[in-house]
């Protein structure tokens, strides 16, 4: 198994992935491929990108060792990959800057993108404005709503907010407001895709983009522990935090990767947006993947209390690294994932994204029944500030 | 009999009208489209509703949210084809949408059922060449079409490699853009138009963006067919009540100004 070589293949990761877009759209696709391979050939390309990681970004970003996590549930040692502590506050960051260097590369002038929690659309405000391109973002309105803190934000940043009000008013909808802008503007536009989703080659892109998150991880455990950990956790959205932090380690056996889906009010209700565990495969927002769709093949629409992970896709290398049995894909309740908010909060003195705190949630689940010496490795890939009102509102119902 | 062939031959323009199957509701489906070919529509692009039409515009998104509100499935766009068939054996019938659909159901079964039901082409709008593998085999064994796009965008060495695989007719975008009514049309049109006619000896249907008897005009003389469809779903939406009437007239008035050339 070897994604490298499936990548090369049409942009297929088994059959899954693919360019399944707009003639009018073909055309920017190619473009962008040929920039980011030609890029990520260049030496210049990765300093440049390193440069901007380190001394803009803050990279690298610990690895923490969660002591009284770890003592609180007695088995397995957790550390916490802290993406949290990235500027912007969140693993998307790593993704907008290398993607806003290929769109200056390109000659592009601005930047489109599509947001759910709003990190992503505040992480491509924020390139935008550090390499002075105008920058429009698509959010829905229910999304405005539960993360206003973000909207603002990409206000002040001089980003403009274009209300979506079609469909769930979620990050689906944005992403399709935003596919139909790119169509229209494609000659001065980039399109800054924020998940490991969409057509290829996307979803390979941001892969590489974010998989800096496993490889400091892995050179991180090694100078600790002086050996790999025995389990990977991270969320699952679309998942470009998880690609992100499996991508070194997947061709390393040893180690237990699992991706964490949201189950909203449950799997077993219409109420969640676990689309590996409860999906189907189809096509959508131009790849092949699993979706939650109806039975006569419309889309459904998701739920989570965690507007990041509120996506009824999933990228379609997670579709296939579950049909290859290399990563292991569960599923956490809005009920435990804020139980796990509140717990790494108290008990540790980091508040997670509602996103994160459904790996953590997974982490305390299966910790206690594990032994001493296990390593957990957690991506905290966010921070939770963004989310007081969605916790506290949430809290209050109860 | 190839009735898309058959149309294209017996006339000189083409006027190809495009109805979201469902909308406004399943049962006016059907009488929509007799009003469509009574005032003078030759072919039919039946639109599929879906949940996420990324490359259309406000008005055929709708459309589409409407028929689906509405109640719509999957055998009541199989229905609604058939039973157009029953009475009609002259118009085409081109089934319009988005791929998951199709794949929910099993390309070769959807496939069959279209033949089946009486459609002749289909036109998948996020399914571009590159990815039609999947899909050929079932259509070419059914004898149906494939209608293939060409975009403002699309680069000559891919127009080549589209035209060569295509049959029916060829789709041409005249806009960078999703569907949906616009005030003009792009002066470099006609000259796509000739570009794409050098390569090919099919016939060329122009549509996004069209809606106007001033647009039509500025075009028709090179092109062999026009495409309208928001135009019409924004009639029905203005005279939801009772548009039987409006529409006739606006139907009507679009055909004399194609077919006018005649």
């Amino acid at each position: 198994m070897n994604t490298d070589m499936t990548n090369k293949f049409k942009g297929r990761f088994g059959s899954f992935g693919g360019q399944y877009i707009a003639e009018t759209l073909m055309p920017a696709m190619s473009e962008v491929e040929n920039a980011f391979n030609i890029a990520w050939n260049e030496k210049s390309f990765h300093e440049e990108l390193s440069f901007y990681l380190k001394e803009f970004v803050g990279r690298p970003s610990p690895l923490f060792y969660a002591e009284r996590l770890t003592e609180r549930l007695a088995g397995a040692k957790i550390y916490l990959k802290r993406e949290d502590l990235n500027h912007t506050g969140a693993h998307k960051i790593n993704n907008t800057m290398g993607q806003a260097l290929l769109a200056r590369r390109m000659n592009k002038t601005r930047l489109i993108a599509e947001t759910g929690a709003g990190q992503h659309g505040v992480a491509t405000a924020t390139a935008a404005a550090i390499f002075g391109f105008t920058c429009d973002v698509f959010m829905g309105e229910e999304d405005m709503k539960r993360q206003e803190e973000n909207v603002k934000r990409m206000y002040m940043l001089g980003a403009k907010i274009i209300p979506v009000h079609s469909g769930t008013k979620t990050l689906k909808d944005a992403m399709n407001e935003a596919m139909r802008e790119w169509i229209a503007t494609s000659q001065d536009t980039f399109y800054v895709i924020g998940s490991a989703a969409g057509p290829h080659p996307y979803p390979m892109i941001v892969r590489e983009f974010q998989k800096i998150i496993g490889e400091e991880t892995k050179q991180q455990i090694m100078e600790k522990e002086n050996r790999l950990p025995d389990s990977v956790i991270a969320c699952v959205g679309g998942g470009s935090n998880a690609i992100g932090i499996f991508t070194p380690f997947i061709q390393l056996k040893s180690v237990k990767l699992i991706g964490v889906e949201a189950a909203g009010l449950g799997i077993n209700t219409d109420q969640h947006a676990a689309s590996i565990t409860g999906g189907k495969v189809g096509i959508l927002h131009g790849s092949k993947t699993y979706l939650l769709q109806t039975e006569d093949g419309q889309i459904c629409n998701a739920h989570s209390i965690s507007a990041g992970l509120d996506y009824p896709g999933v990228g379609p290398e997670h579709s296939w690294l579950h049909d290859e049995n290399r990563v292991q894909y569960v599923s956490i309740t809005d009920e435990e994932a804020v139980n796990a908010f509140m717990e790494l909060t108290r008990f540790q003195g980091i508040i997670p994204a509602l996103e994160s705190s459904h790996a953590i949630a997974h982490t305390m689940k299966i910790a206690p029944s594990l032994p001493n010496d296990h390593i957990i490795i957690v991506n905290v890939s966010g921070r939770g500030d963004k989310d007081m009102q969605s916790v506290n509102q949430y809290l209050g119902k109860k | 009999m190839d009735r898309i062939k058959q149309i294209f031959s017996e006339k000189s323009k083409i006027f190809i009208a495009y109805i979201t199957a469902g909308f406004p509701s399943v049962n006016d489906t059907l009488k929509l489209m007799n009003i469509l070919v009574d005032n003078g529509v030759d072919i039919i692009e039946l639109g599929y509703p879906f949940s996420d039409p990324t490359a259309d515009g406000p008005a055929i998104q709708i459309s589409s949210q409407l028929a689906l509100n509405s109640g719509f499935k999957r055998d009541d766009y199989f229905r609604i084809l058939r039973e157009f068939r029953m009475n009609n054996d002259r118009n085409p019938v081109v089934v319009f949408g988005y791929l998951n659909p199709i794949y929910n159901m099993g390309v070769d079964p959807f496939v069959t059922k279209v033949k089946e039901c009486g459609g002749d082409a289909l036109l998948v709008v996020d399914l571009p060449f590159e990815e039609q593998s999947e899909i050929r085999p079932a259509v070419d064994s059914c004898g149906l079409h494939i209608i293939q796009l060409i975009s403002p965008s699309t680069t000559s060495d891919r127009m080549e490699r589209i035209l060569e695989s295509a049959t029916g007719f060829v789709y041409q975008i005249s806009i960078r853009g999703v569907t949906g009514e616009r005030e003009n049309i792009a002066q470099t049109v006609t000259a796509h138009t000739k570009e794409i006619r050098s390569q090919t000896d099919l016939p060329i249907a122009l549509g996004f963006g069209i809606s106007k008897a001033s647009q039509i005009e500025t075009v028709i003389e090179t092109v062999d067919g026009i495409v309208i469809g928001s135009a019409i779903i924004n009639t029905i939406r203005d005279n939801i009540k009772d548009y039987d009437m409006p529409l006739a007239e606006k139907i009507s008035a679009l055909s004399k100004t194609i077919h006018h050339a005649e």
